[in-house]
């Protein structure tokens, strides 16, 4: 009888190993807008791993084509990044049918118009579109931004049914989100605010000079929309009553026409 | 040629439009003694997300696993990890993943600018060797230009000192003149409330060349720079619309002043710079250049 050894992978391997996807995706999250290029140490030091471990990482991206060397041990995202991001967003019947909405509204208004949708505990830009003559703030596709402190994050947690808002509140807290930009009170207020309305407002969410009111798509609820003014607020009760109801407006057409598409 | 065990299921099933338009391949690291093993679960990840390009099809383990190569098992152990990561999102009635929304999240947002950077190289190119210049496109960081790609015209003795990832100080360059003058009234008293809280110097040094640079930008659409950069050295730098939105970059060109003298930089240079700040406008706004 011929004897083989069996080939078994322990939990605890597993575990390690999942790890390592883990680790790697993550190193994939450290670039964005503002960081297109970073170093092996940059991305040791923000990961917390030693440089070994993260150079075996880097060599496993880049020979997938999802980084690339740039020099000076620097690396930026490369084509695969690009072509899973387009694979994604192009399937996305909701941004497809968004889109030329929120061009419209955006040009209307003179208002940004953002369509994100949870990661984490970050909002997650879809789609994004800026008025003519405007700065685009890097809130293009892709980008991210805290979900306590924003006007879509907050109307996000609102729309969720109450176990899974609890549960999300608990991963702010625990992330130190919560705390960091804002007070649970504020949370609230917004939650008060969407039951009233359907829609909340906030004054600087996440950069100064900003204001931003947001509502989530009624059966979508994954999704939220929402206007933002930067430097000129919206100065007059009435413009921003006017802004909000159009919003709510355009959310319900967008998720009427989506789930027709569907 | 031999690959790493690793990756030998990988089948790249990737927008190839693109793949040819970001032509450098790098080194193959199977091809390189020196460089540590590959990560085999990150690799197998990998390939696994890659499998969904480009239509983002519904697919089940099965399928994943006849499509990479990768045991099915795994796939499963895996696929359940990406599920919960937000990477892929499961369908109970077909039985099968497809790519999550998160994977927006995956240096997409990096690579998308960089698109743009890949198309308009070799542009920039032709129009160094054309003018026998140094050609230059950045992006803002408040206190500085960040060069995203430079290019020399190919017969130049001379060529300025940058390269991809240099930073031009702000008040200094053509470039950061080009943006401060594009900006509206209230975007640029923003921008400068927060150059004088970072670098009240530069701030300083700026905003006394604010007016002038608005004044150039609004009568000819270009900035020009007789030695602000570097003694010797004169430049004209253009700002980029994107559908993004306005000035996400600048695009500039310099050479040494006995090269590049200021009747030749207005009368044949500048015009030039302009055509092509329109060309790229315009096959970024019809789509010639996919975005994302």
């Amino acid at each position: 009888m011929v004897r083989t050894r069996k080939i078994s992978v322990e939990p605890k391997d597993r575990e390690q190993q999942v790890d390592s996807l883990r680790r790697g995706l993550e190193i994939l999250r450290l670039f964005n807008i503002r960081h297109r290029t970073l170093s092996v140490a940059q991305i040791a030091a923000r990961l917390n791993l030693s440089r070994l471990t993260t150079e075996k990482l880097v060599n496993t991206l880049v020979a997938h084509q999802f980084l690339r060397p740039v020099g000076d041990d620097c690396f930026e995202p490369y084509a695969s990044c690009l072509s899973l991001g387009r694979s994604v967003k192009h399937s996305l019947a909701i941004a497809q049918v968004a889109r030329p909405r929120m061009y419209e509204f955006s040009r209307t208004h003179d208002v940004h118009v953002t369509l994100s949708t949870r990661d984490g505990t970050h909002m997650l830009v879809v789609e994004h579109c800026t008025p003519a003559g405007k700065v685009a703030l890097g809130l293009t596709t892709g980008a991210r931004f805290p979900i306590a402190v924003s006007a879509s994050g907050r109307a996000y947690l609102w729309k969720q049914p109450a176990s899974k808002r609890k549960q999300l509140l608990e991963q702010l807290e625990n992330a130190s989100s919560i705390g960091a930009y804002g007070t649970l009170a504020d949370i609230y207020a917004a939650f008060e605010e969407l039951n009233r309305r359907g829609w909340c407002h906030i004054t600087a969410p996440v950069a100064n000079q900003t204001e931003s009111i947001a509502t989530p798509l009624p059966t979508h609820s994954e999704y939220v929309l929402a206007a933002m003014t930067v430097g000129c607020f919206f100065s007059k009760h009435e413009q921003r009553e006017r802004i909000a109801t159009a919003l709510v407006e355009m959310a319900q057409e967008i998720d009427l026409v989506a789930a027709d598409a569907a | 040629m031999t690959f790493h065990p690793a990756l030998q299921p990988v089948r790249f099933k990737a927008n190839f439009k693109t793949r040819r338009q970001m032509s450098i391949s790098p080194v193959h690291p199977s091809q390189r003694s020196d460089h540590p093993p590959l990560v085999r679960v990150l690799s197998r990840g990998l390939t696994i997300l890659s499998a969904f390009e480009p239509t983002n099809d519904w697919l089940t383990n099965s399928e994943i696993s006849k499509k990479t190569g990768v045991p099915k098992p795994t796939v499963s152990r895996l696929t359940a990890n990406l599920l919960k990561e937000g990477y892929l999102e499961y369908s109970p009635d077909k039985a099968a993943y497809r790519l999550g929304v998160s994977v927006l999240s995956l240096g997409f947002i990096a690579a998308a600018h960089r698109s743009f950077i890949m198309h308009a190289r070799p542009l920039m190119q032709k129009f160094a060797d054309e003018h026998q210049v140094s050609v230059v496109l950045a992006s803002p960081d408040i206190t500085s230009m960040v060069c995203n790609d430079v290019v020399h015209g190919k017969n130049m003795v001379f060529a300025l000192r940058v390269h991809a990832g240099s930073r031009l100080r702000i008040d200094r360059s053509a470039m950061g003149r080009a943006l401060i003058g594009s900006m509206a009234e209230i975007e640029r008293k923003v921008f400068f409330e927060k150059l004088k809280a970072r670098d009240s110097r530069t701030w300083k040094a700026l905003k006394s060349e604010a007016q002038e640079a608005v004044r150039q930008m609004s009568q000819r659409g270009y900035c020009i720079g007789a030695g602000t950069m570097e003694a010797g050295v004169n430049g004209v730098a253009v700002v980029i619309d994107t559908p993004e939105g306005a000035h996400t970059y600048a695009l500039g060109c310099a050479a040494l002043a006995n090269n590049l003298d200021l009747e030749r930089l207005e009368r044949v240079v500048a015009p030039g710079l302009l055509a092509l700040k329109f060309q790229l406008e315009k096959e970024l706004s019809d789509g010639s250049i996919e975005r994302d």
